[in-house]
């Protein structure tokens, strides 16, 4: 366990040091800074944003769902989390086609309206699993957890 | 992180952790990888490129309105002129479509993270150099008509050369070539991100 912690946390150094080297070695000064600025941008929008909604979220099905069983919770919260990162991928991409893609092969889809369908179908599958959950449950004998 | 804490009631465990990162990593993928792999194109729902979506079946990155090419590469005049040390050949769009043909099935892959395989058509490069007396081993610089661009000069391994699947392509699918994949004529060669695959070719000479 040890052995193996040390060999990943080394793995991820080298991997930073090289990533390090090449943007040094590949970009201008300036580039290098708006790497900088992007990356402050993504611990500010994680930080101040991401991660409250989340919080939130999360203390709100706790409250709800007290009397939910584990599984049922965490089906809940990770069909909203693979929600949300389609959201993140899909939303700069729909801003990007109401600014103008470079030409008609770019961004040519109805991104809007396919990302509404997939929140539709996860919602409906959660759904479905916390009811045949439920179901299970209930048939099963008696036991209370 | 939060290896040595104790978990608290109702925290998130590590299997549910790791099946929700899994779910979300594989939605992801499966959602927007049919813009380089054919099989998963009917998932295609977000990438932000369809294969085949594009004039003949291929998406377009730099069009020739955005290059600043349209009215050099219509130019009844053009010929592309190939070079090696004091020997120069030029041939018109005409003469090269005389010379022996060649059918290559190559992708276009965009560094941004699309590809598409398109069916070319045109004259080996090896075959052009090997006229003007270029040494089989040199190295040759292309050239395209775009005025400006970090991509108007590339240079091009001599493995690439002669490459027997590289190109002069002149045909794109089964028709001429569209002015924004290159009209008159293009490099397509294996194993090139599409950058390097010069649209709109000027000359080619040996360094």
């Amino acid at each position: 366990m040890r052995t193996a912690r040390v060999v990943l946390v080394a793995v991820g150094v080298v991997g930073i040091g090289f990533g390090v080297l090449s943007l040094v070695q590949h970009l201008r000064f300036d580039q290098v800074l708006w790497v900088a600025v992007w990356l402050a941008c993504a611990i500010v929008i994680h930080d101040g944003f991401v991660a409250p909604v989340v919080g939130l979220l999360d203390f709100g099905l706790r409250r709800a769902g007290r009397r939910l069983r584990p599984l049922v919770r965490g089906v809940i919260s990770g069909g909203f989390i693979v929600g949300a990162v389609l959201s993140l991928a899909v939303v700069p991409e729909i801003y990007a086609q109401s600014r103008g893609p470079a030409n008609p092969t770019v961004l040519p889809s109805d991104y809007g309206t396919r990302l509404v369908w997939v929140w539709v179908a996860i919602i409906v599958l959660v759904a479905c699993t916390v009811t045949v959950s439920a179901v299970v449950t209930r048939r099963r004998a008696p036991q209370s957890e | 992180m939060m290896g040595r804490s104790k978990p608290t009631a109702g925290a998130i465990t590590r299997r549910s952790f790791f099946a929700t990162i899994t779910a979300s990593a594989a939605t992801m993928v499966v959602l927007t990888a049919g813009q380089s792999f054919g099989w998963l194109d009917g998932v295609n729902l977000f990438a932000p490129r369809k294969q085949r979506f594009g004039p003949q079946d291929v998406p377009v990155n730099r069009t020739a309105a955005k290059a600043g090419v349209l009215t050099l590469a219509r130019d009844p005049s053009w010929v592309l002129t190939v070079v090696n040390g004091s020997t120069t050949r030029s041939y018109s769009r005409a003469q090269l479509l005389a010379l022996p043909q060649t059918d290559a099935q190559l992708p276009i892959t965009c560094v941004e993270g699309w590809s598409t395989d398109a069916h070319w058509r045109g004259v080996r490069v090896a075959d052009l150099m090997a006229d003007v007396g270029r040494p089989a081993d040199r190295d040759v610089r292309v050239q395209s008509l775009q005025p400006h661009g970090n991509y108007r000069s590339t240079v091009m391994g001599a493995e690439y050369v002669q490459d027997p699947n590289t190109l002069v392509a002149l045909e794109l699918n089964g028709a001429p070539l569209d002015i924004d994949h290159g009209y008159p004529a293009r490099i397509i060669a294996p194993g090139r991100p599409g950058v390097l695959q010069t649209k709109w070719l000027s000359r080619i000479e040996t360094i």
